[in-house]
């Protein structure tokens, strides 16, 4: 079952499949980097660091339409925030990559399929 | 005002998901030239390219929206701030716009139509503001001295010097003179040349307003002060505050309001009548009045605290008879404009015309001269303006009469047969109303049937 859906951003442009596949390159691109950032940050006890990079990849997560993606974001940002479930934070940082590389290969098959 | 390069939008953005689907908003209006920005310090330097209006995502790495608002503020105020906000937060929110912002915005709204929404308002916000500094402008132009206050007399030079005074400080200034010497005109060129050009100017007549209305159309009412407040209203002062408020003829202002109105001099503050909330003012007043207040003092109708309050710098403006040539020239500028005004060509004051106007009295001043002037230019043939075009039409018909410049027996003459006629010829009720005796008024009675002869 897939996990990923385009349907907001096809409304959001109506029908626009350039600016579709434009969204979808720029969050294969950009994503990847944000978790390694996080992962780091994390390593680092820079939790308020990890909190505004989760902060920053809400967003996202309505556009590729990620299931779960968004509450995800918005746990690890309070938990990041606080500070103090240490564990807490690192669960839900490895859910959040394991929902992205999900994400990713879903979406470079989509990728695919837009540009044929 | 929109210029030709269109509307110029920057938005600031670090994270490149969203920034893409705000750059595609943004654009998706064609009069819009959008340029993206990762950070503060980058828009900060693109600043001196003026944009039209900025979006700012409200946490960036190198600075809070809040820090980044302040810094585009105090480079230039009147640029909208739109602040988009990963959550909706109204407490920051409200903060934000406090502080200046245009909108908040928060990235889980639907952000097309309330992006574009706001930035249609902005756009309003900003071509109204354009219009109102374009009209401030233009009437500042017509106010201009030598367009508005026209004379070379030594009694008019002497007004412009004050008026030079007058608009270098911020003094209060009361204009008094006659009815119709352009008291409001005064108020309006000392305001449209002073430092407060650009704010407003509210101008008040004390003797048309109700007694029982003025208090509130001064200082404002509470909803509910009284019967028929069914809003809450800003008063004049407050509609006038950082700028110029003009109280004409406030020689008729009620004397239980003149109480109030020390108050609201002294305190620089006032109370909207029901409410309890005292606002601080920062205005200045311009007062007019055609009666001399120190006999009105005399006569307790006015405060003298009050008068000395008000008095600031006193510019008196000459009658237009005192005026001696000035009534020519005004008389030429009345009629140019006239004749402009009503595509009619250029009409030339005749001689016997210009005596007529130069022997005039003018109880109605300027004010009168320029009714006469437009009313003659209606009744001239062609590019002529002769005497028997002018007619005054004052109200004192003495006045008239004693234009004629006859001598003091033709005068006395003319006196009794008007007299004679009124009273069907009865010699003994026309000497007691003149106060003479019977035999006097026949003595004049047989001077005058000999000079007819």
């Amino acid at each position: 079952m897939a996990i990923t859906d385009l349907a907001y951003l096809y409304q959001y442009s109506s029908n626009d499949k350039d600016f579709v596949m434009e969204m979808v390159e720029l969050f294969l691109s950009s994503t990847p980097s944000f978790l390694e950032e996080m992962k780091s940050s994390f390593e680092n006890k820079d939790y308020s660091m990890v909190a505004r990079i989760s902060h920053k990849m809400k967003p996202s997560m309505t556009f590729m339409g990620i299931k779960n993606g968004k509450e995800i974001t918005i746990a690890l940002e309070d938990y990041a925030n606080e500070g103090t479930d240490i564990a807490k934070i690192e669960e839900q940082i490895n859910e959040l990559d394991q929902l992205c590389q999900l994400a990713f290969s879903e979406l470079k098959v989509a990728l695919n399929e837009l540009k044929s | 005002m929109k210029n030709i390069e269109g509307f110029k939008i920057f938005a600031v953005e670090d994270d490149p998901n969203f920034s893409k689907v705000l750059e595609y908003t943004l654009k998706l209006d064609p009069e819009h030239e959008v340029r993206m920005f990762e950070n503060g310090k980058d828009l900060l330097n693109a600043l001196p390219e003026k944009p039209s209006l900025i979006t700012l995502d409200y946490s960036l790495p190198d600075f809070s929206g809040g820090e980044l608002l302040q810094k585009i503020n105090y480079y230039n105020k009147e640029i909208p701030v739109i602040i988009i906000s990963g959550q909706e937060d109204v407490k920051t929110a409200v903060a934000l716009i406090k502080e200046g912002a245009f909108d908040y915005i928060s990235k889980e709204e639907d952000l097309r139509t309330r992006l574009l929404n706001s930035i249609n308002k902005a756009k309003k916000t900003n071509e109204l503001e354009h219009e109102i500094e374009h009209l401030r402008e233009e009437i500042a132009h017509k106010y201009e001295f030598e367009k508005s206050i026209i004379g070379k007399s030594p009694s008019m030079q002497a007004i412009f010097k004050l008026l030079e005074k007058a608009v270098h400080t911020n003094i209060t200034v009361s204009v008094s003179g006659e009815t119709g010497t352009g008291k409001e005109v005064v108020a309006k060129a000392i305001h449209y040349n002073s430092a407060l050009r650009n704010k407003a100017f509210v101008a008040v007549n004390i003797a048309a307003v109700p007694k029982d209305l003025i208090e509130s159309e001064l200082f404002g009412h509470e909803k509910g002060a009284f019967t028929g407040a069914i809003t809450q209203r800003k008063g004049k002062f407050e509609e006038a505050n950082g700028g110029t408020i003009f109280l004409d003829e406030i020689g008729e202002m009620d004397i239980n309001l003149q109480a109030k109105m020390l108050r609201v001099l002294q305190e620089r503050e006032i109370i909207r009548v029901g409410g309890s909330k005292t606002i601080k003012l920062n205005v200045r007043i311009l007062v007019a009045t055609h009666r001399n207040l120190a006999e009105e003092i005399k006569k307790g109708n006015f405060r003298e605290d009050l008068y000395y309050r008000l008095l600031g710098l006193p510019i008196t403006l000459p009658p237009l008879r005192d005026r001696g040539s000035d009534i020519l020239i005004l008389a030429k500028h009345f009629l140019n404009s006239f004749a402009k005004e009503n595509n009619m060509g250029s009409i030339n004051i005749e001689e016997s015309a210009r005596k007529k106007l130069m022997a005039y009295s003018w109880p109605g001043n300027v004010r009168e001269l320029k009714a006469v002037i437009e009313l003659a230019a209606v009744m001239s043939d062609g590019d002529k303006l002769k005497a028997e075009d002018i007619t005054f039409t004052s109200i004192d018909k003495n006045e008239n009469f004693l234009l004629e410049e006859q001598s003091l027996r033709d005068y006395t003459f003319n006196i009794i047969r008007h007299f004679l006629k009124k009273y069907d010829d009865n010699v003994l009720l026309v000497a007691k109303k003149l106060n003479i005796g019977k035999s006097t008024l026949y003595r004049y009675l047989k001077e005058m049937e000999e000079d007819q002869n």
